[in-house]
């Protein structure tokens, strides 16, 4: 697959761990709601509802050259939270790796899922 | 851009060859040098120019990142030059937005060896209470999760209110299983200990009465 930047690897995280059985939502980082707080425009009531991918956070580490994903999501009660999390970061990781840019070696991607809910 | 309205442009595809006079936020980075080498001021006046991105920038990850990063901040700051909030509201929602992560409490981890599973303390607490709340004549006042130093368990301290037609020890071995039972198969936590503290009474007939300290016991899950 074609390498893709960090707001693609974040969008492709969410499709991955929003398509797992058992997870509700992905809900928003501190980083996301203070960029939404400082700069969301008056709207009206419900138009603020966050895209998926605000739940996630893709960075690479510049020292190592190797990425992190960190996933925050709800989970529903009907299933252990920690399978639940377990399948994400297999889903998410073996989503994302292959989109990673490398120079022809691939590169483990570290993906830590904390679950925020359980609905 | 916003970010750059009062700049002079550079061509792109060459190294900014003086310092720019005027202040704003690629400015204040521009001398930084991203892990491959190029300038991010050299990278932001590429972006901005709006052309091809050269050989490099197309598959180097850092460019990107940097472009991408310089976007979205020079998006907000368009908007709060369109809309400029009151310093107050602003305040405000960013105050909402730091209570709403500090009321998701420490993060415990998940009963998984690598340590790269982790669940906020106020879901596994709400699971817990719950948990305790179903024995009979018990209600949880509190619950407080602490993760062990050094490996992956967690210790847990309920606070409870309960009734007294029953004897507390009994009761409270209930509340025990209860709770170790749930950590262990609803949430998934590695228990180290569960300490109850009763200090509450409640009535047969009334969910709630107000009491002080009686027992307390402790034990591994």
């Amino acid at each position: 697959m074609t390498p893709r930047g960090t707001a693609g690897i974040e969008r492709a995280a969410a499709g991955a761990a929003l398509a797992v059985p058992g997870v509700a939502g992905l809900q928003p980082g501190l980083r996301h709601s203070l960029a939404v707080a400082a700069t969301r425009v008056r709207r009206a009531a419900g138009s603020t509802t966050p895209y998926p991918e605000a739940g996630i956070r893709a960075e690479r580490t510049p020292r190592t050259g190797t990425w992190a994903v960190e996933v925050r999501c709800v989970v529903n009660e009907d299933r252990r939270a920690l399978d639940t999390a377990r399948d994400v970061q297999e889903r998410v990781r073996s989503t994302v790796e292959p989109l990673v840019p490398h120079s022809g070696i691939p590169e483990p991607v570290t993906v830590v899922v904390i679950v925020t809910g359980m609905a | 851009m916003a970010l750059d309205d009062h700049r002079r442009a550079t061509p792109a595809g060459d190294e900014p060859t003086a310092a720019p006079t005027d202040t704003d936020a690629a400015q204040l980075v521009g001398d930084e040098k991203l892990p491959c080498g190029r300038l991010i001021s050299h990278v932001w006046e590429q972006a901005r120019a709006g052309g091809e991105p050269d050989s490099h920038t197309v598959g180097c990850a850092f460019c990107r990142e940097a472009v991408e990063g310089l976007t979205a901040l020079d998006s907000a700051a368009r908007t709060l030059r369109a809309v400029r909030p009151s310093a107050h509201l602003v305040a405000d929602r960013v105050m909402r937005a730091v209570r709403a992560e500090v009321r998701l409490g420490r993060l415990l981890p998940l009963d998984d060896p690598v340590t790269e599973l982790w669940v906020a303390e106020t879901a596994a607490a709400k699971v817990l209470r719950r948990a305790a709340d179903h024995v009979a004549g018990v209600r949880a006042a509190s619950c407080r999760l602490t993760p062990d130093e050094g490996n992956t368990e967690v210790a847990i301290a309920i606070t409870l209110a309960m009734t007294l037609d029953h004897p507390l020890p009994g009761r409270a071995a209930e509340v025990r299983r209860a709770v170790a039972c749930a950590a262990e198969h609803e949430v998934g936590l590695a228990v180290s200990g569960i300490d109850l503290a009763v200090v509450s009474v409640l009535e047969p007939s009334t969910p709630m009465a107000a009491a002080e300290p009686m027992v307390r016991s402790r034990s591994g899950p």
